[in-house]
């Protein structure tokens, strides 16, 4: 009765998060599943707590990457790396795009995906707008690699820090197992990418870069210390991941010490700060935890995993249960509900000892890379554009998917099998 | 009674030159009035929404939704500067218009009002190569299903 509760309240949960009813934001209703999770008796108060609590690493973290990308946004540092690219392009499409692409590897490598969904897509669109290229082209290519390049480093993507978390994974044995991996993700999704839009990139701009470089730096000495503190931050970053330190301590220390910067260079800007730090986003993941910790004390995710692993016999097997069952999940219910089911699940003894490290790499690979296959890992947004397709609007929306289609299973099956090999 | 023939033209921007070269070769432009149109249609903002969308996401600060207002304002005037040049010597008269909103029911409303006489579109609006046979895009369809006067689709 208990497990039935706690399912049918997770299901009911995320149903809403996926359909926003009355266009309800995630965070509420994912809130509200909580709440009834609670109250229904599915998780005791004390459990639900802890569940919270214990998750302070990835909370920090998050606040972090938010003030990081809010600041260096103010500074004009994306801009700025968005002006190198179109400068380096030299008024060819075809380079551009190429550039674009590096550009959100880069950025997704030490700045997490986020922040190249969220702030170089905006950058990236305005430029092509503005330049008479084709927008579409380049709005695939920072979605894509937004994912493709998000294993590259534990904070690449927020994932990888939940899934480190539980893996206590140093960042040698991290690289050894998912750094071939990620880059061959990346080699697939670029060569994809610039195959398929070779022929509409063709086109030719004028772009008077040097000013457009110098409007994104115009206060130096706001600018410098802001590029300086990033690249202190990424250092951090592979030192502390080296030593196993708490990601969410050094990145709200980076962002906090970048936000110092812009306070004292007075050039805080209240509608940055209001635009990238999102309290509802804390409200969301705390409520999955809570929905995840109901699950977990019925039993129901320890079952759920065992099923996807009961086949697996070896590291290979398990690295193929783990990737192909989170890169399922993430595109039927979003990456961060997700991957913590795969997560709760082996956490709660549904995975073997001996198989849980090749399975949770396997899983965290799939939860990066599967989202592509949708671009952003949601069913809602597959319905969503629907809809709009039917409206008559041009959004290209089975482009997107034929995308997804040729790139996740040449992405996950290349990482699949290179993370299998480093378990040998 | 008008004596000119009135002739609209979607303008995209990326196939001007070819668009203008295939309408004078079809339709008698010397005499006619050329109405080129530019539409900022909502279709790329909404792509734009959809790939930025992240749990608990934000709109944009205000100084972000501005320059991607002013980019897009400022691509429609380039691309209508361009088309004008290219059409006043193969028409009789020109006129520009940039207008917001649905591509095919913006120009079919028109088209209406204005008592247009040929509108020419290019047939597909997809930005990227087809992998399946070649349609028409979902503007193009539009129009061609609701226009009040003759439509030319261009290849």
């Amino acid at each position: 009765m208990h497990s039935a509760i706690a399912a049918v309240i997770f299901a009911a949960a995320l149903i809403t998060v996926i359909v926003r009813p009355w266009r309800l934001g995630e965070a509420w209703s994912a809130a509200a599943g909580a709440v009834l999770m609670v109250l229904a008796g599915g998780v005791s108060i004390s459990s639900a707590a802890s569940a919270v609590a214990s998750e302070w690493n990835l909370f920090l973290f998050f606040l972090g990457l938010m003030l990081t990308a809010a600041v260096a946004d103010m500074a004009g540092f994306f801009d700025w790396a968005a002006s190198l690219a179109v400068a380096a392009a030299g008024g060819s499409g075809r380079r551009l795009l190429f550039n674009v692409l590096v550009v959100g590897t880069l950025i997704t490598t030490f700045l997490s995906n986020d922040a190249t969904a969220v702030i170089l897509t905006p950058i990236v669109y305005t430029i092509a707008t503005r330049l008479r290229l084709r927008v579409m082209p380049y709005m695939f290519a920072v979605s894509f690699i937004a994912n493709a390049a998000s294993m590259t480093l534990p904070i690449s993507n927020p994932i990888n820090v939940l899934t480190g978390d539980t893996l206590r994974a140093p960042l040698r044995v991290y690289e050894g197992h998912l750094l071939a991996a990620s880059l061959a993700s990346v080699a697939i999704t670029v060569t994809i990418l610039m195959a398929v839009f070779w022929r509409t990139t063709n086109g030719t701009f004028q772009y008077d870069w040097r000013n457009s470089l110098a409007r994104a730096s115009a206060d130096p000495g706001f600018f410098r210390p802001v590029v300086a503190g990033l690249f202190v931050l990424a250092a951090a970053y592979v030192v502390g991941s080296a030593l196993l330190w708490p990601l969410g301590v050094i990145a709200v220390a980076g962002g906090t010490g970048l936000l110092a910067i812009a306070v004292i260079r007075r050039k805080v800007s209240c509608e940055h700060l209001r635009a990238h730090v999102s309290p509802s986003l804390f409200i969301y993941i705390a409520a999955l935890f809570i929905l995840v910790r109901g699950l977990e004390d019925a039993g129901i995710t320890a079952a759920l995993i065992s099923g996807t692993v009961a086949r697996a016999s070896d590291a290979a097997s398990a690295v193929a249960s783990g990737l192909l069952g989170s890169a399922a999940a993430c595109n039927l219910v979003n990456n961060l509900p997700g991957v913590l089911l795969f997560i709760s699940g082996a956490q709660a003894g549904g995975v073997p000892a001996a198989l849980r490290l090749p399975y949770l790499f396997g899983a965290l690979a799939g939860a990066d890379l599967g989202p592509n296959l949708t671009p952003v890992g949601a069913l809602s947004t597959m319905l969503w554009l629907v809809i709009v397709r039917s409206r008559g609007l041009q959004v290209s929306a089975w482009d997107f998917l034929r995308l997804g289609i040729l790139i996740a299973p040449l992405t996950l099956l290349a990482a699949g099998a290179l993370i299998a090999i480093s378990f040998r | 009674m008008r004596e000119s023939v009135r002739v609209l033209l979607v303008v995209d921007g990326l196939h001007t030159r070819e668009l203008l070269s295939s309408v004078s070769r079809t339709a008698p432009l010397t005499e006619a009035e050329l109405w080129l149109v530019y539409v900022r249609g909502p279709g790329p903002r909404v792509g734009l929404d959809m790939v930025r969308h992240r749990p608990g996401g934000h709109p944009l600060p205000p100084d972000r939704e501005r320059g991607l207002d002013e980019a897009e304002a400022a691509r429609g005037v380039d691309a209508l500067a361009e088309a004008q040049a290219l059409a006043r010597p193969i028409a009789a008269a020109v006129r520009t218009l940039q207008l917001e909103g649905e591509l095919g029911r913006v120009v079919c409303d028109l088209a209406q009002v204005e008592g247009i006489d040929l509108i020419a579109i290019r047939a597909g609006g997809r930005d990227q190569p087809p992998m399946g046979p070649r349609s028409l895009g979902p503007a193009a369809r539009y129009i061609a299903d609701h226009s009040p006067c003759p439509v030319l689709l261009i290849r």
